[in-house]
């Protein structure tokens, strides 16, 4: 019998590996053990491909060898073609060679010729950055090159092999086309052999879609409208039904892709209902501020286009990049209820090897369906147990991933290991801890800056409690550090605050009563008036023994 | 210059308060004066804002046909003003309280 020439070298090329490549390494076997019971086939000649018949099976191998067809259901290459393919290279005197003894690896010439540009549209700008990361901080695939190229990405995890012609590579997701986990790999291997550039890669990374100017203007004006009468009407002659405008117009935001206005307006939605509901923490200033902000913003967005309007109109959630492995420590966590309509708590952390803070964020929207009545407590990473009981303790976590502004994501890949509890003295550096309060207002207090790079670690030379404010509501502690600086620990007391007010209260009984206590605080700097004031996350007062 | 700040913005509290209809006429005078010690303490841009809010609300009381918008982008700019003057006045003033306390120690 005379093979085809075309399909001869095909047979001569593909070695275990590639047929590996082609389906899977039982199959391979399994049409191994099929070839040895396999008795005289009927083979004969079709064009540039030979039909194999065996038994009631009818293969028809042609080149390349993934193209070849067979009788049976099977969707993808299946036992019958590998043993016909096995059984023709037998003929050929080109049997398989064994995985040690491989002919040399090809060039993968299409692998290389692949455009990046076609990965770049099929894995998205995030998945892009995410691989870029990992490639460039060592944490890539593992990449073996025989007659076919295989990717092992344990993060997802997916393996690969690629092989020539690309469209019969193949992917433990079992996917039948060019799935992202085909296109991470090749632009991984792409990215080892020097074959694409990284920095060019980003830069070409696809712009963001397109927004709706026409339909962006109609919103924006609708709300500086809606706003602009609020005002002419007066606060004191406002129905309470404003607050539902209000939420109306940051639904229209919310879909108009606008969610720096959105933010803007649940904010003011939260001011107003503080407002009608007669709060106590309400102030009419902060009224002012919110509405300005809503205003001007909705004013600047009517106004712009391009690459402006995409800056202005912010984004809805961060994206997550990979950060390796972190150590991490929990100093502390608080209760959040924000105007905003987000409520939960938010955990802080020292890392221990890289010296600055992370955040993970459990909060969940009310504005829709108000406070839920119970909710379970947050344990990310597979930890054991609830991430609140974790306090003071250390965190191992691999492969986390985390956003621009050292907030953490929940996300399933990265796993945590508990550590066993440590005082935080043993653990925060004596050089982190601040002392002298000017440190506080010129590298923590800048307005405006996020809330991670105001967070601070405080030992106060003196503690002077204050009187509690009835009037305003607050409560109050003066801490002075050595020179006599003052820093104002201010709570304004809310429902959600009546913990912290309780623990403030006996920490300040215990001052009066106990001399040379020294208690730490961890908390938020922030600048109102003439004073350098600290919102209290955390107070230990037993900073370097176990708590 | 800090209680000028917060007059300035006492005044536009209420002024939200009763709003541009009701309060915005009686708001005139008072806005023009305070106009007047912002230019007297330096605080021209506040002055001129000051000035163009005063103006868009007496311009409103005298049309059939009220148009909101320029007083409301004068109130609110007005509004955005006064925090970033005292964004940039708290440093300079935690500094001089911090001094005062040193002065009185020793």
């Amino acid at each position: 019998m005379q093979i085809p020439e075309k399909l001869a070298a095909a047979l001569a090329a593909a070695d275990e590996a590639y047929l590996v490549g082609l389906c899977n390494k039982g199959t391979v076997n399994r049409a191994k053990k099929d070839l040895a019971s396999l008795t005289d086939p009927q083979v004969k000649t079709e064009g540039e491909a030979v039909e194999v018949r065996m038994g009631e099976v009818t293969c028809l191998i042609q080149a390349p060898l993934g193209e070849s067809r067979c009788s049976c259901p099977s969707g993808g290459i299946c036992r019958h073609r590998i043993a016909a393919i096995l059984w023709l290279q037998q003929q050929e005197g080109t049997a398989a060679p064994a995985e040690e003894a491989a002919p040399e690896a090809p060039d993968f010439s299409e692998l290389r010729a692949y455009p990046a540009e076609k990965l770049l549209r099929q894995l998205g700008r995030r998945r892009l950055a995410a691989t870029l990361f990992r490639f460039q901080s060592g944490q890539g695939a593992a990449i073996t090159e025989t007659s076919v190229v295989t990717v092992e990405m344990p993060w997802l995890p997916a393996t690969v092999r690629l092989l020539e012609p690309i469209e019969h590579s193949t992917c433990s997701c079992h996917s039948r086309t060019f799935c992202v986990h085909k296109a991470e790999a090749l632009l991984l291997w792409q990215l080892q052999k020097g074959i694409v550039d990284p920095s060019a890669l980003e830069e070409a990374a696809a712009p963001e879609e397109e927004m709706d100017i026409e339909k962006v203007r109609g919103v924006c004006q609708g709300v500086r409208q809606a706003l602009t009468s609020q005002l002419a009407t007066g606060l004191s002659r406002l129905p309470t039904a404003v607050c539902e405008t209000v939420e109306r117009m940051a639904s229209l935001c919310h879909t108009a892709q606008l969610p720096d206005l959105e933010r803007a307006l649940r904010g003011l939605h939260g001011a107003y209902a503080a407002y009608f509901a007669r709060s106590a923490a309400c102030r009419d200033t902060e009224l002012l501020s919110r509405l300005s902000l809503a205003f001007r913003l909705a004013s600047a967005l009517e106004e712009a286009d391009g690459e402006t309007l995409r800056t202005l109109a912010g984004t809805f959630r961060e994206d997550y990049v990979p950060v390796g492995n972190l150590k991490l420590y929990l100093l502390g966590m608080r209760e959040f209820s924000g105007r905003g309509g987000y409520e939960g708590a938010i955990y802080y952390f020292w890392e221990r090897e890289a010296h600055r803070f992370y955040t993970f964020s459990d909060l969940r929207p009310t504005f829709y369906e108000g406070p839920p009545r119970r909710r379970s407590a947050a344990a990310p990473w597979g930890l054991p147990c609830p991430l609140r009981q974790a306090w003071n303790r250390g965190l191992d976590l691999t492969g986390a991933k985390a956003n621009r502004t050292g907030g953490l994501s929940s996300t399933q890949q990265c796993t945590a290991a508990l550590l066993a509890p440590q005082p935080p003295g043993a653990v925060f550096p004596e050089e982190e801890m601040i002392t002298d309060f000017s440190r506080l207002l010129e590298e923590r207090s800048a307005p405006h800056a996020p809330e991670i790079s105001r967070l601070a670690v405080v030992r106060p030379a003196r503690c002077r409690a204050q009187d509690y404010d009835t009037v305003g509501q607050v409560f109050s502690m003066e801490l002075l550090d050595q020179e006599g600086r003052d820093l104002w620990l201010t709570v304004r007391y809310r429902k959600e605050e009546a913990k912290v007010v309780d623990i403030l209260e006996q920490l300040a009984r215990r001052l009066q009563n106990e001399e040379g206590l020294r208690p730490v605080f961890f908390g938020v700097v922030y600048r109102e008036g003439d004073r350098l004031k600290l919102y209290p996350i955390e107070c230990f007062l037993r900073w370097e023994e176990e708590q | 210059m800090t209680e000028l700040l917060k007059e300035m913005e006492r005044a536009l509290a209420d002024l939200l308060q009763s709003g541009l209809a009701t309060g915005g006429p009686a708001a005139v005078s008072r806005l023009e004066k305070l106009k007047v010690r912002c230019g007297d303490v330096g605080l021209h841009t506040g002055a001129a804002l000051l000035g163009e809010l005063a103006a868009a609300l007496s311009a409103r009381s005298h049309r059939v046909e009220k148009d909101d918008q320029p007083a409301a982008a004068a109130f609110f700019r007005t509004v955005r003003y006064i925090e970033l003057c005292r964004e940039k006045l708290q440093e300079t003033e935690i500094w001089r309280r911090w001094q005062e306390i040193e002065n009185q120690d020793e």
